[in-house]
């Protein structure tokens, strides 16, 4: 190697953290959204089962992804279904609803990209979702939205303006909105055609109440 | 009338063959495919206190985060070193006998937007010869043509080759594009 004369001698776990963000150690981190640098990052399990046994983990455990779930965007043409394959990258763009059967019960709605990686499982590591999101400034925002089961027509939205506030309250947020939106049978109801929506859910499954762990198993 | 829909989203898919650059939205993207017979690409950065090699790990994938304006290079990709103005990440997957890599520049809003070239003596880890790109958002392999130029007068000239810290004379080194090289490029690539 070129440079094996001026390589820094010690062991690179001292030296830089978090170099692998695939690590046994370092993953755990990144089961929400943790924004490092220019990116906001996620990783989650991809649980062998079906969505039935969904939410029944305990503690505060990490968002997990269903085997079977599928991938939704919203586009002029209506819900759009997106076939998900091991190690191919889906970049969902700026501005498109996307939604995760089972996984969370609302569609969100960046301001930036979102790269999203099925990484599939090893001999001795389960397979991960590997989430890169543009990492949002200045007036750059989350949003989560419900739109119409039957029409599409946008129901409820909330925003966090993320490029300014960060991250530090997406999940407070994200549980605020979510409340919000089922709190009120009114509020999901569309406002074009007249239909009952069916109650949202956060992505930690622990926290759900009857009726969202319901809506988990079903949308 | 003349309507466009919007493009939602699109699918870039890892395990295809290697490729030219993609610049689309807050990213650029890259990807190869290297089999077990190949040298494996080395990631290396620079820092004040030397040169840190980052290990692929077996047979586990492994997804690492260069920082903004940290000097990297990969040996037996490119011979040069990059800075880019906004993170990088190289995502390297082994499957049996091939390896998967992704290589991702980008995360912020009109970046990246310029990306420098610069040399590192393999001697004394002196950085030298740096040069910077302003025109990245027209596409990143505009830079990688850029860094050629580069590489060529590199090559061509010893004099930019010697290390204005310690005087030693940095080898040939070698553009992105293997398919462009010259015999001499080749064989810096082999060399790592």
């Amino acid at each position: 190697m070129m440079y094996a004369d001026v390589y820094v001698d010690e062991p690179l776990d001292k030296i830089v953290d978090d170099w692998d963000f695939l690590a046994e150690k370092v993953l755990p981190r990144f089961m929400g959204f943790r924004p490092v640098g220019d990116n906001v990052y996620g990783i989650r399990q991809i649980l062998m089962e079906a969505p039935k046994t969904v939410g029944e983990h305990k503690g505060t455990g990490p968002v997990l992804a269903v085997k079977n779930r599928r991938h939704l965007e919203i586009g002029p043409k209506g819900v759009t279904v997106i076939k998900r394959t091991p190690l191919v990258a889906h970049l969902t763009l700026a501005g498109t609803p996307h939604h995760t059967e089972f996984v969370y019960g609302y569609w969100h709605i960046n301001d930036m990209d979102e790269i999203s990686i099925d990484l599939p499982p090893t001999a001795d590591q389960p397979g991960y979702v590997l989430l890169i999101q543009g990492h949002p400034k200045g007036n750059e925002a989350d949003r989560i939205a419900w739109y119409c089961e039957k029409c599409t027509a946008l129901v409820y939205m909330s925003e966090l303006v993320s490029g300014t506030l960060g991250f530090k309250d997406f999940w407070n947020w994200e549980r605020q909105a979510v409340r919000e939106y089922n709190g009120d049978p009114k509020r999901r109801i569309c406002p074009d055609c007249g239909h009952a929506n069916s109650v949202g859910y956060a992505a930690f499954a622990n926290n759900d109440t009857p009726e969202e762990r319901e809506a988990r198993l079903k949308w | 009338m003349v309507s466009a829909e919007p493009e939602l989203g699109f699918d870039f898919d890892v395990t295809g063959p290697t490729g030219s650059w993609i610049r689309h939205g807050n990213h650029a993207l890259w990807r190869a495919t290297r089999s077990s017979d190949q040298p494996p690409y080395i990631l290396h950065e620079w820092c004040e206190r030397g040169v840190r090699p980052f290990p692929t790990s077996g047979s586990k994938p492994v997804f690492h985060r260069v920082p903004e304006g940290t000097p990297y290079h990969i040996a037996h990709l490119f011979g040069f070193w990059v800075a880019n103005d906004v993170d990088a990440m190289l995502l390297t997957v082994p499957h049996g006998p091939i390896t998967h890599l992704m290589l991702v520049v980008g995360g912020r809003t009109g970046k990246p937007a310029e990306a420098s070239t610069l040399h590192v003596c393999p001697k004394c880890a002196a950085r030298f010869g740096e040069a910077t790109f302003s025109a990245v958002q027209s596409g990143y392999d505009r830079f990688l043509d850029f860094a050629l130029k580069r590489v060529r007068a590199f090559n061509a000239d010893p004099k930019l080759r010697t290390c204005p810290n310690c005087g030693a004379v940095h080898p040939p080194i070698y553009g992105f594009h293997e398919e462009a090289d010259t015999p001499e490029e080749r064989a810096a690539r082999t060399a790592g």
